[in-house]
Parts: C-alpha cells; structure tokens; sequence
C-alpha cells in the first residue's frame, strides 16, 4: 500500500524535477540561449506571458479553433462510419479514404489547405481531419462489441431508429468512443498548432511560436510550448473526465 | 389470419432441429411446445418471431409478436422498468406500466430501479417476462417461462398468461407438460420422446 502511494503520489513529481534538472544541466552546457534556453529563462519568459491579457486571448482563441474543428471531427468520423456500415461500397470508399488520411504528412495538408481556405480556416481543418481517422476506426471496431442478441430484442420489440441508437448502438460505441476522442484530441491539438505555425494564422499560439523563433526568443519559443503541452494534457483530462461523466450519468456501461 | 407452419425443414449446419414441422396455430389461447434441451423448442418460437427463416417450408399468417426469451436479454444500461418501457414504447420515461407490471411479479418498487447487473436470475427472468406481457403484440412467446421462478411466482406467472391467453396467441415451451392442464394449453408433442 505505501509502495503503491509512493509510485503514484512521489514518482511524477520526481520524475518531472529529474527532467528539469536534465534540461537545465544541458542548457548550461550547451550555452546557446537563443535557441536553447534554461529552465529559469523559460520560467521567467512564461510568467511575463501569463500577465498579458494577450497570451490569454492567444489561447483562447486557438484553444477555440481546434477545439472546434475537434468536434467536427469526431462527429465526422461517426457519421461516416454510421453510413459505412450500412452501405458495402460506402465502407470501402471511406476506409480507402481514411487510410490516406492518416498516412498523408500533416504538413503536406497544411499547405494545401492554406491554398484554398487561406490562414484562419486551416486549424480546425486539420484538427478535424486528424480526428476523423481515428473515431472513424475505432467506432468500426466497436461492433465487434455489439450484442447480436440485444439486437435482436430490437428486432423483436421495434425499436425506433433513435431508440436503437440510444440504447443499443451507443452504450457498445461509448466504450471505443472516449479513447478515440482523447487520442483525437491530443493529435488534433498538436496538428492544429503546427498549423497554426506554418500558416502564420493571426492571434494564434502558433504565429507566436513563429515570430518568437524568427526574432531569436528562445525562451518564448520554449514558454510557449510549454503553454502547448500543459494545455493538451488538461484538455486530454478534461475529455476523459467528461465522458466518464457522461458515461455515469446515462449508465452506458 | 392464423399463423401456420407448412413442412419446415431447418438445420444448423449438419445437424437437422426441425424436421417436417406443420401446423396451424389457434388465433388465441394457449399452445406448450414441451422438450427436453437441445430439441429445437427455442428455434421453433425464433422461427415464428421471423429470427431465423427455414431451410423449406414456410411460415405463413400471424404477424407480430412480443417475446421472452430465455436469456433475458436485458440492457445493462437501463433499470428493471426502463428495460420495459422502452420495449413497449421507445421512451424509458413512460414508467407508470412497466413498473405495475413489475409490482405484479413481485418486485418492490425500489427494485423496479435496479440495474440488471444488480439482479438475481430470477428478478431478470421476471423483467423479461413482464416486458413481454406489455407489449400488445397477437403473438406471445414465451421461452421457458417458469425457469428460475419459486412456485407462489410460477402460480402468479400462470395466471398471467391464462388471462394472455384469452386475448391472444401465446405459445410457450417447457421441459415438459406438467403445467399442460393448469395452463388449460394445447400440447404440441413435436420435441417429446
């Protein structure tokens, strides 16, 4: 039991303070501050960040971008698989067109997009197709977790199509559903401020990234993307939470 | 018009479950398919529920049907009552009928709103059977009813389907006719030895 407290309330914050000490040692050593700065200088760099009403709004509004796209996403992917299972050549084609998705370079997307929606549109674009993906294979693989015989009392009973939905479709989905929508939303998070990035999309996280590196800021380079990290495991969490949530309320399990 | 089974032949894989199987049912009353397990009473009631369709034959008239089946075959994500209102009405909140029926087959009203996994074998044998009862259905089945159930609920569930049975068709199997004459049920020998 006291082995067990200390795996999980002493081991990750040592863990994190080893990074540090790691990341500071490497700094020091390496002694390029503008390209590589120490702890202490992002420390510094990213409490300055959080006193401006701009790093806020920053956030906000790339948080806002990708979330929605996010959700586009995950609904995408549901619908599409919903329609995939019932029509044979509507499945080959989105599963063809699933794979390239997820095989095609983020980057690659991201300038096409840029091309033809121009630099505000292109984050929730690209959340939205790095979450299709993967909702799209995980919701094909939860029929596996179907009943066919609580289909069958469907069947036998008449079910609406909304009952069917709500009663017995849902509660197998919900189980495949969640992990996809926090890997999603990791992934989505990620591409989103990457195109952010290359985009140079305005009031973005990513354009600050952008304009920290080309003016030499290091530290804000790193403050920044630190912000990015800490703001994808919360989202992560908060989504976990959330669908647990959802999940103990509706007693889909 | 009345439900008939005209030379049904069906087999899982190799293995023949019914063989030559005709009759016409009444369009209401009583009809016990006893037999011991494994003899094809359980395809017999699929077949009239349209589950399963026959090698050759045919099955002809009877329409619709509400049935309990012999796993139960609850939704864990619903309570004792939902699981009925639901089948009887697509909304788990139209409760009042579910949960009197329920009070009918001895639960208290507290466990109408138990979960399945918080029920005995009993309790879920219950759940189904009430579920069945309350949809209006012409056709009944009911899958070994009896299973699981003490004998002060057998006499309860006996006296359901009597008054079922002078509204409608049900058809129900059992290891074997002992409750044939109470049931004042029509016997059909397929599956005795």
């Amino acid at each position: 039991m006291r082995a067990e407290k200390i795996r999980r309330y002493v081991y990750p914050p040592l863990a994190l303070l080893l990074t540090l000490i790691v990341w500071e040692g490497a700094a020091r050593i390496a002694d390029v501050r503008f390209f590589f700065p120490t702890v202490t200088d992002t420390a510094t760099a990213l409490f300055s960040l959080l006193g401006t009403a701009k790093f806020w709004r920053t956030i906000l509004l790339s948080l806002s971008r990708v979330l929605l796209g996010w959700i586009a996403g995950v609904a995408i992917g549901a619908v599409l698989v919903f329609f995939a299972k019932r029509f044979a050549f509507f499945g080959t084609w989105t599963r063809g067109l699933m794979s390239v998705l997820k095989s095609t370079p983020v980057a690659s997307f991201i300038l096409v997009l840029w091309f033809f929606i121009g630099s505000d549109a292109v984050p929730p674009f690209i959340a939205a197709v790095m979450s299709a993906p993967v909702v799209y294979q995980n919701l094909w693989d939860a029929e596996g977790a179907l009943d066919p015989k609580l289909g069958e009392v469907t069947e036998v009973f008449g079910f609406s199509r909304f009952a069917k939905i709500r009663y017995y479709y849902l509660p197998a989905a919900v189980g495949f559903l969640i992990p996809a929508a926090v890997t999603s939303a990791g992934l989505a998070w990620k591409a989103g401020i990457a195109a952010e990035v290359i985009a140079y999309t305005k009031n973005s996280i990513g354009r600050e990234i952008y304009e920290a590196k080309n003016y030499f800021q290091g530290d804000a380079v790193f403050a920044w993307t630190v912000t990015v990290i800490i703001l994808s495991l919360i989202l992560e969490k908060a989504i976990l939470f959330l669908g647990r949530k959802a999940e103990k309320i509706w007693h889909l399990h | 018009m009345a439900l008939t089974l005209n030379h049904i032949f069906l087999a899982y894989g190799d293995k023949p479950v019914l063989e030559d199987i005709s009759c016409v049912f009444p369009e209401r009353g009583c009809v016990l398919l006893p037999g011991p397990s494994g003899c094809g009473k359980t395809t017999l009631l699929r077949l009239v529920a349209g589950l399963v369709a026959p090698d050759r034959g045919e099955v002809t008239g009877g329409g619709e049907v509400s049935f309990a089946f012999q796993e139960y075959r609850l939704f864990p994500s619903l309570t004792a009552a939902e699981n009925i209102a639901v089948a009887a009405s697509g909304q788990k909140k139209h409760l009042t009928d579910a949960e009197a029926m329920l009070l009918s087959l001895g639960f208290t009203k507290k466990e109408t709103a138990l979960y399945p996994a918080a029920l005995s074998g009993g309790m879920k044998q219950r759940v189904s059977l009430a579920r069945a009862f309350l949809r209006r259905a012409p056709i009944l089945l009911l899958d070994e009813p009896f299973k699981e159930l003490d004998a002060a609920l057998i006499e309860t569930v006996i006296r359901k389907i009597r008054k079922e049975s002078e509204e409608r068709l049900v058809i129900l199997s059992a290891h074997s006719d002992a409750q044939a004459k109470i049931l004042d049920a029509q016997v059909l020998p397929f599956f005795e030895k």
